[in-house]
């Protein structure tokens, strides 16, 4: 603890540790601030509109005992999450909060878990605490984190965070004596994002193949991870299979951001684009982005073989990053996916992405929907016109953002593949047991979508046969 | 290595040859030597054992049971220092160019330096000697404190031997696991314990596949030999004890690891030792820990030129480092409280489901529907209110185009009663009531007045006896009316239209009670039923609330059921509730096969003056179903 004082925080060495009380006041000031940038624009805001009223539907539905699949309420999700929008409505009733506020709590308090998290890892060793510091302070006081968390009130800011501390967890069973443990608590941060938003079960594979090393460890790993998941879904497949497979299947996001967000601005800058071709464009342009898109994450699953263990950080991003630039249905929220992780492994693209996302959103919700930024009543005179150009170049910057930054994380495991840098830490041993485990949750995952697939044929038959049998058709 | 010079004891007796190899005869020494030969497959236990050697970068080695030297030519190119046991006069003579000094003795009677080898190599020894432990613990005092043990033992959990021992046969070979000359015989496990109990902790561990070349004496280069050892290594990486043919490990003294010692000091004391650290060798650092139990080294040993720099010591270090962390209980304890917490949740959500899965269904089925067809008539569009009078005909209200339709019981005819263009003030038909003279109220929601048909189809009368905005009415037994108060309450008037000022209350108005968001009306004796945007009321004949229940579904229009209890579509969701009169959910509608949903945009709802069929306007036609209350 020598020269702890005089050195100060930059450039500390393990000889050179900064002391605990340094450590702690740095990170109750790190949640402070990540607190304060939230609490306040959340409280302050009027703004129970769109996701939020969606979510205040969701609790009155739960809190009736309705069924919320058979309701026609927008619940595209696991019914592990129903109760969240209900119990906040409670909260928001027991203290006379509005439920626009307290909707936005839970997000909220994982942001600051977060902020405990990448401080934990970064400085875990006490050492390059400013680094440490500097980093995490970029999360707390992310303006797309914000943006989310306390405007738009949008709960997917949860689930990079379960991502996050899946991540962490999956590093500190690395290092710890405790590497099964560590492990399954890693599996039950991931089963909790994947219960949360489905999505995850994407990077699951990349989890199972670079972060396990025995079929035991892969099997188990992914038996954790999907638990939530499982025993959330069981009672409503077996229930109400029908109305759950509906509604989970239905939803395939909007064209708000992303390539496909470019061509929607057209009509806004140039005004001659009829809105009905625009919206056909939309969704055969999302049917066939999201076909490659699920192509282009099981190439990837099957080429994680290649990857190195310790990237396991990075090629967690891929998924996300992939979607970004392949998918047209990209939504405000999703901005998020990336952000904590690619703090956390201190990646420079957190910073560019930020950037150019932050001027994104907030260009969007100033022309689609400017109660997020302004409240109930935003101002009477805003230009949308000016407002959609900026969006146009920023989800151009951001697919080539996103297009770029996943293929330097593919060209360096593919390099570092080429050049057999890994070769003694991944060898056969480490690579085959993960293979099996891999395989068995794609088949899963392949034989989920298949059901999901032939549910939505179905459903729409049906539903197309009743309203074509008055006419007799 | 100039203080600690062993003694060079040259040859020794036969005789004592036999202690380091048990009380084996040299006739069977020398047969089991002779079925030793050098190992050129990578994954081999000697090209292995060399590789660690030269990745732990110490010296002088010593290396235990030469027999023909294998160790030593295979890093004779290195110019270590190292020395050999190897108590059979012929080999001991072979090998000697190839070490330093060569003690022919048996290992517990060498005359070893003590506290001189950084490296000890027992490569498939221990399982002929009688005392394993002593062996390791006597070499312990010829190495240094903090000298690596590099250690081969057959594997008697391989799947061959575990398939020859459950057929019941011990074989005595002339090699391999079943090796005549084998005293001991050890599975992962045990082969750690016996280690350990000498005082060595075991850093690594690994497995080394069948050299199917050598047992086979098959070319190692072929196809087919190549495809062999590939499928091994898979199975191995499946199950290392299972497949493993060789187990191997190193291990260290146990009381030198400190748990005070860090990884990050280990790894800087080893890269001082280190000549020359390469960019790889700095990656493999910065990567999270390789494997700390059963890994596996990289394939191919560099044995003839400078290798790349090898990992096997930050493998053991960091080994090290976990083996000697203190197990902490807050981490278990941690995922179990994660676990409670993910698993407590899922109590309300099953039991949500299976709340509503209890709900009774009572099956139906369609009959047919109601139609309005033929030249220049608009089919039915928009369809609302809906009820039946006494001699069974049915009364629709139209919003599209506007008008009253009257259909026969059976729905097999129509007549248009009333439209927007044809009866003065009739704007937007949207409620429709009976009384038991077999009148016809019809709501207009957009002045809310209220047009009376009488039994012939004739307009009787419109009167003004509501606000815009209104969408429910009923008619009582005793031909008092309920209207919806606009948006905001119910309204009473008795059979001669004129406000029950004695009912509910004055706000806004005379014979009014204030109910959010009416949507239906049905009455039950003097009990009016009345289904809000998410609520279910009683009120009685005084015009008070007297029961008050949230609706599982959204509420909607209401019919009674002869048996005394209420329907009420839910439009958002596309059902029929049936309620008792204090607003328990005892059932909704389903398909006679139970299936969902069966109604398309339910809005208005009436039953047949016998209850047997049920009428919905649903979005764009009059279904007719079957109506059995008792089928649930």
């Amino acid at each position: 603890m020598k020269n702890s004082i005089s050195s100060g925080l930059a450039g500390t060495s393990v000889e050179d540790k900064p002391s605990n009380g340094q450590w702690v006041l740095l990170l109750v000031i790190l949640l402070f601030a990540t607190l304060a940038a939230r609490i306040i624009p959340a409280w302050e805001l009027h703004n129970e509109i769109f996701d939020t009223s969606t979510y205040h539907s969701m609790a009155l539905t739960v809190l009736r005992g309705d069924n919320i699949y058979a309701q026609r309420v927008f619940f595209p999700y696991m019914p592990y999450t129903q109760f969240e929008p209900a119990a906040m409505l409670l909260l928001a009733e027991k203290m006379n909060w509005r439920f626009d506020f307290a909707i936005k709590l839970p997000s909220i308090l994982m942001d600051c878990v977060a902020t405990a998290g990448i401080f934990l890892h970064l400085a875990k060793k006490r050492k390059n605490l400013l680094s440490a510091f500097g980093w995490t302070l970029l999360w707390a006081l992310n303006p797309v984190s914000i943006l989310i968390s306390s405007f738009h009130g949008n709960y997917m800011t949860v689930v990079p965070v379960f991502m996050l501390l899946a991540y962490l967890a999956a590093g500190k069973a690395n290092e710890d004596a405790q590497r099964g443990w560590w492990l399954a608590i890693s599996a039950l941060m991931l089963g909790l994002a994947i219960v949360t938003r489905t999505w995850p079960i994407m990077v699951l594979p990349a989890f199972v193949f670079l972060g396990t090393r025995s079929l035991r460890e892969s099997l188990m790993y992914g038996l954790i991870a999907l638990f939530p998941t499982i025993a959330s879904a069981l009672p409503y497949l077996i229930f109400s299979r029908e109305t759950f497979l509906a509604e989970i299947s239905g939803y395939g996001g909007f064209p708000d951001f992303g390539w496909l967000s470019v061509f929607r601005t057209l009509p806004y800058i140039s005004g001659k684009v009829p809105g009905i071709i625009t919206s056909l464009f939309d969704d055969i342009s999302m049917g066939y982005s999201r076909t490659l898109f699920l192509v282009s994450v099981i190439a990837l699953t099957f080429l994680l073989p290649l990857f190195r263990p310790s990237s396991l950080g990075r090629v967690i991003l891929l998924v996300p990053l992939f979607f970004y630039w392949i998918y047209g249905g990209v939504s405000a929220q999703y901005l998020i996916w990336v952000i904590p992780i690619a703090i956390a492994i201190k990646s420079r693209w957190s910073l560019i992405f930020t950037l150019v996302a932050t001027i994104t959103i907030i260009a969007f919700y100033h022309t689609y929907a400017p109660p997020i930024l302004y409240g109930r009543f935003p101002p009477i005179k805003i230009d949308q016109n000016v407002s959609a150009q900026i969006m146009m170049f920023g989800n151009i910057a951001l697919v080539a953002i996103s297009f770029i930054w996943s293929m330097s994380i593919f060209a360096q495991e593919v390099i570092a593949f080429i050049q057999k840098k890994w070769s003694t830490d991944n060898s056969y041993l480490n690579w085959v047991k993960p293979l099996i485990g891999n395989v068995v949750y794609l088949s899963i995952v392949i034989l989920i979508w298949l059901g999901l697939f032939f549910s939505s044929v179905s459903q729409i038959a049906k539903r197309l046969s009743d309203v074509m049998k008055p006419y007799g058709i | 290595m100039t203080s600690a010079q062993p003694n060079r004891t040259g040859s020794t007796s036969s005789r004592s040859s036999s202690k380091i190899f048990g009380r084996l005869s040299n006739s069977i020494l020398e047969s089991a030597y002779d079925r030793y030969v050098l190992h050129t497959d990578p994954d081999s236990s000697q090209q292995q054992i060399a590789k660690i050697v030269l990745g732990l970068k110490g010296q002088p080695i010593l290396d235990v049971g030469a027999a023909y030297g294998f160790l030593g030519r295979l890093i004779a190119d290195r110019h270590l220092e190292i020395d050999a046991i190897e108590p059979y006069a012929p080999y001991a003579e072979t090998s000697r160019r190839f070490y330093r000094h060569i003690y022919q003795t048996a290992v517990e009677e060498a005359p070893l330096p003590s506290e001189t080898y950084k490296i000890i190599v027992l490569g498939d020894v221990l399982e002929h000697t009688v005392n394993p432990v002593a062996v390791l613990q006597s070499l312990r005092r010829a190495a240094t404190p903090d000298a690596t043990f590099v250690i081969s033992l057959p594997n008697i959990s391989h799947l061959s031997a575990r398939l020859l021992i459950l057929l019941g046969k011990f074989p005595q070979m002339d090699r391999g696991i079943f090796d005549r000359t084998h005293l001991h015989f050890y599975t992962r496990v045990t082969a750690a314990q016996m280690v350990e109990s000498s005082g060595l902790m075991v850093l690594w561990q690994s497995v080394t596949p069948v050299p199917l070349p050598v047992i086979l004496n098959a070319d190692g280069g072929s196809i087919l030999m190549r495809a062999a050892m590939l499928l091994q290594k898979i199975l191995i990486g499946i199950s290392p004890t299972l497949f493993g043919y060789q187990l191997l490990m190193t291990a260290k003294a146990a009381a030198l690891v400190s748990a005070n010692e860090t990884l990050t000091s280990d790894l800087s004391v080893e890269d001082k030792n280190a000549s020359q650290i390469n960019a790889t060798q700095a990656e493999v650092l910065s990567q999270p820990a390789p494997a700390a139990s059963f890994n596996q080294l990289a394939p191919q040993l560099p044995i003839t030129t400078d290798p790349k720099p090898l990992t096997i010591t930050e493998n053991a270090t960091r080994t090290k480092k976990l083996a000697v962390q203190p197990k902490r209980k807050i981490v278990p304890l941690l995922f179990f409280a994660l676990l409670l917490a993910v698993i407590v949740p899922l109590y309300p959500v099953w039991n949500q489901i299976l709340n509503y899965s209890r709900i009774t269904t009572i099956p139906t089925q369609k009959l047919g529907d109601l139609r309005v067809s033929g030249p220049n008539v608009r089919s039915l569009s928009g369809t609302m209110g809906i009820t039946s009078v006494s001699n069974g005909s049915i009364y629709v209200a139209d919003t599209n185009p506007q008008r009253l339709v009257k259909f026969t019981p059976n729905g097999s005819d129509y007549k248009i009663v009333a439209s927007a263009g044809s009866t003065p003030g009739l704007v937007l038909p949207y409620a429709v009531a009976s009384d038991q003279s077999g009148n016809v109220y019809v709501l207009d929601i957009t002045s809310g007045d209220v047009f009376i048909f009488g039994a012939n189809d004739s307009l009787i009368k419109k009167v003004p006896l509501t606000v815009s905005g209104s969408r429910a009415m009923t008619i009582d037994k005793s031909g008092n009316i309920y209207i919806s108060y606009g948006g905001s309450g119910v309204r009473k008037f008795t059979s001669d239209l004129q406000p029950d000022g004695a009912w509910g209350g004055n706000t806004p108005v005379s014979g009014t009670i204030l109910i959010a968001e009416v949507l239906g009306l049905a009455t039950i004796g003097n009990d009016l039923f009345v289904s809000s945007a998410n609520k279910f009321i009683r009120v009685d004949g005084a015009g008070k609330i007297v029961a008050e229940k949230k609706l599982i579904g959204s509420g909607g229009s209401m019919t009674s059921t002869p048996s005394g209890h209420l329907l009420t579509t839910d439009l958002p969701t596309n059902r029929i509730w049936i309620f008792d009169r204090d607003g328990n959910t005892m059932g909704r509608l389903v398909g006679k096969n139970f299936e969902e949903p069966i109604f398309f945009q339910p809005r208005g709802i009436a039953l047949s003056q016998d209850g047997s069929k049920l009428y919905v306007a649903n979005e764009n036609l009059i279904g007719m179903y079957e109506f059995k209350e008792d089928a649930r």
